[in-house]
């Protein structure tokens, strides 16, 4: 058997996409996590620091937002149950398989196309919500202040808002990223190309819910805290 | 030359007959077939030249480090000056040269071929992973042309956040985008090893060079990217002068330390893992002796590589830490030499009763159990809490990981070099000069970094470009030394460059070893091998010879 | 089988936005520290759906549940050996460390002149 120029069977390519993509999503773990320990070390050692200027973040947006991308989660998870049907065939595809693989491209685009828009719609609250914070002064420096409240804000509260300009910031960037890639897997199954595979779409998605997990975690650390009294 | 018929076990299986492709090195001449090739041979000698590249630059740092040190009064250079040269010296000698060197060039080159594979798992990434290395290094190489920065290589805050006056934050920037390219480097190992063995070779016969690259690829997914974050919490800090290192607004500067040293105390392992492996090959070749306690070994590799993140606080026992941490990390520290010290004996055992030749691979192998071990255990002398107060930021520390990371990593490096040489560009090195210039290294090695333990243990600190006139001594030694050294470094540049034009062309299988990137041509044609190898029976099927008997070089 | 992997998903979905609705309206009930926990618990729970139903991480092979466990029980170990350090600061300090760090309060600044400035 020659090993020159040799494709590697179907779920060869497959499993390794699949594992390479989860040992990446390990490395980005232990990139946020970093951030976790931080914020971790500030809310032990300030915690009314910290409940204070919590309450300050937009509660609406960010739940509005954590909606937002727990819905948009299901419709790459549906995406990738729709790309199932475009696995590729040993022989050439009659008329009813043509068929099926069409309709398949059509709902893997649309499905794509709803979760692209909701990461942008998240964009797009995020920017609302970030311009708001830096009206209401919670930006660290020399004139960080907690909105409306009067006296200085009480230590920890501008480590606190270190940690959410960080966190969110990077979210923001990976998140921005992955809407990239899912709008152009989106415009690939749009034209029915031959590059939009299983395995890839499915190492897509496995990145668009870590984003999503990554701030399933941030929800409540930048959110809620505070809130009770 | 008289050759006397001997029994050296079982004959290795008949070279491959003349396999289809052109060898890699003469499949495309132009810049594009080498600057965007997708072939993990020709991606390892890029990364090569552009280690050798940073590794003499990190030595010139270092020959003016020992040159200034020569002297007691600080006379070559201002303190300033010197702070920026052994800034530099750690940051391009650790990030640029022992984390990629062995993984990245001899890793990249000799993991598909060792399981039987085409290539890695994900070609282009191999690809790259380079590109951020080289751009990476680029980045770091400007802070220094810029003007350079006095930090440390260990960026220790509040200097580095509030004080320091250097390119920090182009540095850190540098450092963040070649650790992005190492852990990429070791996402495609794991999920090569994982996935491309050849039909039949189960994890119990790999060579323990995979398993060595193995384990320090996850040490690099893990650790890495808490470096990354903590590189750019710092950057955060410097610029915007608010943060989380900072008591003044409630952080904390040992927050750093602990981000920073999760990273770097694992990424000395990454330093080591691979260097240990290579030898793990090289010993059994040139002992003619299956290697001792095989499946220990693996385990040992496993185990470094997960007890070594247990230990990070031992590189803070003084700086406010509590002591209760530091008994815990001091007693994690002492167990991470237990593996270790089960590689030694079980290369020493391997020795036993072989057949040994003193080629010039098996003397950077057989230097680097000698002095990998005076490193180990000069390692648990600073591991205990009593005694690290004292040789803490002495020159005791500083020998004791040169022992390990050049006694140990370095001389590696040159061993693989010297052994696979012949199978990556098809000619032999002179062994003459190779063996001379081992002998050098050695030597040079020694002379350079014993004396540097006395004067740790009478207190000489270390970053300091002056001392008290008593050092001097051992100090002349030192740099003495460091100039042998340097010799024995250059040399292989010359004969190694002269033999791609005029040395010996190599067979497949010169030195008679085991592994199935001996089955295969030398050079090995771009698809690495003309037909899918069969999974060897015996991963280290030596058998000593009886009697004396020369190597043929010129294949067999 | 496909319809039943979708109810599946959708399933998920509900009880990702039932857990949200909880989280979000507990989070108005003074528990005091029980706050951060139960918070942070239901996301944990939330995050262990993702993984496992959206992610297929129920599906997939034994090296990839490996890696996902290896990558949580890492970052375990960065937070809770660092924790170890922080835990027993105020306990047994190291003796570089002046007490007043350990309970920092911000003082005025010195007055100019002095030589604590």
């Amino acid at each position: 058997m020659s090993m020159a120029n040799e494709p590697l069977p179907f779920e060869l390519r497959h499993e390794t996409a699949q594992f390479g993509m989860w040992v990446f999503l390990a490395s980005e773990a232990l990139f946020f996590g970093g951030l976790f320990l931080a914020y971790l070390y500030g809310r032990t050692h300030w915690a009314e620091g910290f409940d204070a200027a919590a309450r300050h973040t937009d509660v609406v947006i960010g739940s509005i937002n954590t909606a937002v991308l727990l819905t948009s989660s299901l419709f790459v998870a549906l995406a990738v149950v729709a790309a199932r049907a475009l696995r590729p065939s040993d022989r050439p595809p009659g008329d009813a398989e043509r068929a099926r693989r069409r309709s398949a491209h059509r709902r893997v685009a649309v499905f794509l196309w709803i979760t692209a828009a909701l990461g942008v719609a998240f964009l797009v609250l995020k920017g609302i919500e970030y311009r708001k914070d830096w009206l209401d002064g919670l930006v660290p420096g020399t004139a960080f202040r907690l909105g409306d409240e009067a006296g200085a804000p009480p230590v920890g509260a501008a480590l606190f808002y270190v940690l959410y300009w960080v966190m969110t910031g990077l979210h923001t960037v990976h998140l921005t990223i992955g809407v990239g890639v899912l709008a152009v897997f989106a415009v690939g199954a749009s034209r029915e190309a031959d590059w939009v595979q299983p395995p890839r779409i499915d190492v897509a998605a496995l990145y668009w819910h870590f984003v999503d997990v990554v701030w399933i975690l941030l929800y409540p650390l930048l959110y809620l805290p505070g809130r009770a009294g | 030359m008289n050759t006397v018929t001997v029994d050296r076990g079982p004959a290795p299986p008949a070279p491959p007959p003349q396999s289809a492709g052109p060898s890699y090195l003469d499949d495309g001449h132009t810049l594009a077939s080498w600057f965007a090739t997708h072939d993990h041979k020709r991606i390892a000698i890029l990364y090569a030249i552009a280690i050798t590249a940073f590794f003499a630059i990190g030595g010139i740092a270092a020959a003016m480090m020992r040159i200034e040190l020569a002297t007691p009064a600080g006379d070559f250079v201002s303190d300033d000056t010197y702070a920026k040269l052994f800034t530099a010296h750690g940051v391009i000698m650790v990030w640029l040269f022992l984390i990629p060197s062995i993984p990245s060039a001899f890793g990249n080159f000799l993991v598909p071929l060792m399981i039987g594979a085409r290539d890695l798992a994900f070609p282009r990434l191999n690809l790259g992973s380079w590109y951020l290395y080289v751009v990476g290094g680029a980045i770091v190489l400007a802070s220094l042309f810029l003007g350079g920065l006095d930090t440390g290589w260990t960026f220790y805050t509040p200097y580095s956040t509030m004080f320091s006056n250097g390119w920090v934050v182009v540095a850190l920037t540098g450092v963040v985008v070649v650790g992005f390219s190492s852990i990429l480097t070791g996402l495609n190992f794991i999920v090569t090893v994982h996935t491309r063995r050849v039909p039949g070779l189960g994890w119990f016969r790999l060579p323990l060079f995979v398993w060595a690259i193995y384990a320090t690829s996850l040490i690099l997914v893990l650790a890495t990217p808490v470096l990354a974050i903590t590189l750019i919490l710092l950057a955060a800090e410097r610029l915007f002068q608010i943060g989380i290192f900072d008591p003044a607004h409630g952080g904390d500067p040992l927050l750093f330390q602990h981000m920073f040293w999760f990273y770097s105390h694992p990424a000395v392992y990454v330093m080591v893992l691979p260097a240990m492996g290579v030898v793990s090959e090289i010993v059994p070749c040139f002992a003619r002796r299956r290697i001792f306690g095989y499946r220990f070994m693996a385990y040992a590799l496993l185990a470094i590589a997960a007890i070594g993140f247990l230990v990070w606080g031992h590189h803070m026992f003084v700086s406010g830490q509590s002591p209760t941490a530091g008994m815990v990390f001091s007693m994690l520290s002492f167990l991470v030499a237990v593996p270790s010290a089960i590689k030694v004996f079980n290369w020493t055992a391997t020795l036993y009763k072989g057949s040994i030749r003193f080629d010039a691979p098996m003397l950077y192998a057989l230097g680097f159990v000698g002095l990998f071990t005076i490193g180990g255990m000069t390692g648990l002398f600073v591991a205990a809490l009593a005694a690290d107060v004292h040789l803490t930021d002495t020159y005791f520390v500083i020998s004791h990981f040169h022992y390990i990371m050049v006694g140990g990593s370095v001389l590696a490096y040159f061993g693989a070099l010297h052994f696979w040489w012949p199978k990556i560009t098809g000619r032999m090195y002179p062994e003459i000069w190779a063996r001379m210039a081992a002998g050098l290294v050695f030597f040079g090695f020694n002379l350079t970094f014993f004396p540097q333990y006395l004067l740790g243990y009478e207190g000489m600190p270390r970053r300091y470009h002056a001392y008290v006139p008593e050092f001097q001594a051992l100090n002349v030694l030192s740099s003495a030394g460091a100039s042998i050294l340097a010799i024995g470094y250059l040399l292989p540049l010359f004969y190694l460059a002269w033999s791609l034009r005029a040395g010996a062309r190599a067979g497949p299988n010169p030195w008679q070893a085991t592994g199935l990137e001996w089955q295969t041509s030398s050079p090995p044609p771009t698809e690495n091998f003309a037909s899918l190898p069969a999974a060897p029976d015996d991963v280290y099927g030596y058998t000593p010879r009886l009697g004396r008997s020369p190597l043929h070089v010129d294949g067999e | 089988m496909t319809r039943t992997l979708v109810f599946a998903l959708v399933f998920v979905w509900v009880a990702l936005m039932a857990l949200l609705a909880s989280t979000l309206a507990l989070a108005y009930v003074p528990l005091g520290d029980g706050n951060l926990v139960v918070a942070l618990g239901i996301a944990v729970v939330k995050s262990a759906l993702v993984v496992w139903w959206f992610m297929r991480l129920n599906e997939a092979s034994a090296k990839t549940r490996i890696a996902a466990g290896v990558a949580l029980a890492f970052f375990a170990l960065l937070a809770g050996l660092s924790g170890v350090d922080y835990a027993t600061r105020a306990r047994n300090a190291a003796p570089v460390q002046d007490a007043k760090q350990l309970a920092p309060h911000f003082e005025p600044a010195p007055p100019a002149g002095s030589p604590l400035r």
